[in-house]
């Protein structure tokens, strides 16, 4: 499947040049006069990457930077014409992949593009991973859901048995079906998967301190 | 053309006039005003040829990636070619025109019918005026003759009109936003009239919104509304404002038509 880049430029020959570029270069390329354009085109499930000019006619392309932080978007390339230090610090602090000047070199924005797609592909791979993680959760007991945060905060069985007023072997035999259900191999990687779930975990320390 | 970024004004803001007897600073305030000028001539000429050079420059890297490959696609090369033509002479079209207007203190003049510039302008701006949700209403004096001007002066003007009838809105009023565009004959004079329904302006903004570096807006220049009066009296018109008795302005101006009607209208 092609990497899809989306490019949002109110310039109908810098659109037509990126198409051209990037569609030679094996992407797909969808290309917008403005951010309300960006906000309507369909965006098939690929990994992808956003290339923003920074002066749109309808919001800046910071402002449409600032608008998307909140939900899943594409890594974002900027490209502007004459590039000042302040914008490109806030665009690169927000976590914008590369801010180009106009005209821009085909490598540096290939490179650009390169480690956007990367980004995305990564952050696609661990969404995946945290819903199947969600479920995995999901198909926990309310007993096991107990067990879970007093596993993975550090408490000997002995002491998260007692915190559950249930004996040692009851509780061994939530934390094995914890441990399958979870598809968790060691006490480590249920560690990592709580981490990446946010479980809350028990106070640091156990009540015998 | 685009309006020079507003991080530019930022940039003159700091010009300094110096103590002196008024005369001095008058001088100096003109000088610091052709200065300002300048940097947003050099500021937007800058953008505007920037543009397609950034087109040129990635179409001319397709075509290479084009033709590095075992059997390049012509058709494709030549369309790609085609286009860096076509930005080039884009570019130049933009020097040309700002040679134009630093080479000669009288901008060339032809004869122009007013109506046509006006409609070829709003064509241009219809895209602005639709994401402000703008409703644009035309009315064109029909009868309108021709006038002498120079064609892109004159649009400077209206874009500006425009521009700030659209700004004196978007902040303050609630939908539906209006802006109407008319001509009419007035004796021997054209006269063309940018309508709002904005919020208007007050006395005090009245009496000196026409001088150079006046603004009621947060990042305006303040230069606007005067270039735009010198354009019109260099055409031999009056530019003016009033406000409506409902929210809103009229600004207008008038040029001189060539061939008035023979009977005066009153």
């Amino acid at each position: 499947m092609k990497p899809t880049v989306y490019v949002v430029d109110d310039d109908a020959a810098i659109r037509e040049a990126l198409d051209e570029v990037l569609t030679l270069a094996g992407m797909g390329v969808v290309t917008c006069a403005s951010a309300g354009d960006y906000f309507r085109v369909p965006k098939p499930d690929l990994p992808s990457c956003l290339i923003l000019d920074v002066g749109l006619p309808d919001i800046s392309g910071i402002d449409l930077q600032w608008q998307l932080r909140t939900e899943d978007h594409p890594p974002i390339i900027f490209l502007t014409g004459a590039g000042d230090i302040p914008t490109s610090v806030r665009a690169i602090r927000a976590g914008a992949i590369d801010f180009l000047t106009k005209p821009w070199r085909k490598a540096d924005l290939l490179a650009a593009i390169e480690t956007a797609i990367a980004q995305d592909c990564h952050a696609r791979t661990e969404r995946v991973e945290c819903m199947r993680l969600k479920y995995r959760l999901s198909c926990l007991t309310p007993r096991e859901r107990e067990v879970l945060p007093l596993v993975v905060g550090g408490l000997l069985n002995k002491q998260a048995a007692a915190k559950l007023g249930i004996s040692e072997t009851t509780l061994q035999l939530h934390r094995s079906r914890v441990m399958r259900k979870m598809e968790a191999e060691a006490l480590a990687q249920l560690v990592r998967m709580a981490a990446k779930l946010a479980v809350p975990l028990p106070r640091a320390t156990s009540h015998y301190t | 053309m685009r309006n020079p970024p507003a991080a530019l004004a930022d940039a003159c803001g700091s010009l300094e006039v110096p103590a002196g007897s008024l005369h001095d600073s008058q001088a100096a305030a003109s000088q610091s005003r052709l200065c300002m000028t300048m940097r947003e001539l050099i500021a937007s000429v800058a953008h505007e040829v920037n543009q397609p050079l950034a087109a040129i420059v990635a179409n001319a890297d397709a075509c290479l990636s084009c033709l590095g490959t075992d059997q390049p696609d012509l058709a494709r090369v030549r369309k790609v070619a085609n286009r860096i033509l076509r930005d080039g002479y884009r570019a130049s079209a933009v020097l040309s025109s700002m040679r134009a207007v630093l080479e000669s203190p009288v901008p060339a003049m032809s004869d122009l019918n007013l109506n046509e510039v006006i409609r070829d302008m709003l064509d241009l701006m219809r895209n602005e005026l639709s994401w402000h949700d703008v409703i644009l209403q035309i009315d064109l004096c029909h009868q309108l003759g021709c006038i002498r001007g120079n064609r892109i002066q004159l649009q400077q003007v209206l874009v500006n009109l425009i521009k700030n009838a659209i700004e004196s809105m978007i902040d303050s009023v609630v939908p539906p936003l209006l802006v109407r565009v008319s001509t009419a004959i007035q004796g021997e004079l054209a006269v063309v009239a940018v309508e709002d329904s904005g919020s208007g302006f007050d006395a005090a903004a009245a009496e000196h919104m026409f001088e150079p570096f006046f603004t009621t807006k947060r990042e305006g220049t303040g230069v606007g509304l005067s270039i735009c009066r010198s354009i019109v009296e260099a055409h031999g018109g009056v530019l003016s404002a009033t406000r409506k008795v409902a929210p809103g302005s009229v600004f207008q101006f008038t040029v001189p038509l060539i061939h008035p009607p023979m009977s005066t209208q009153n």
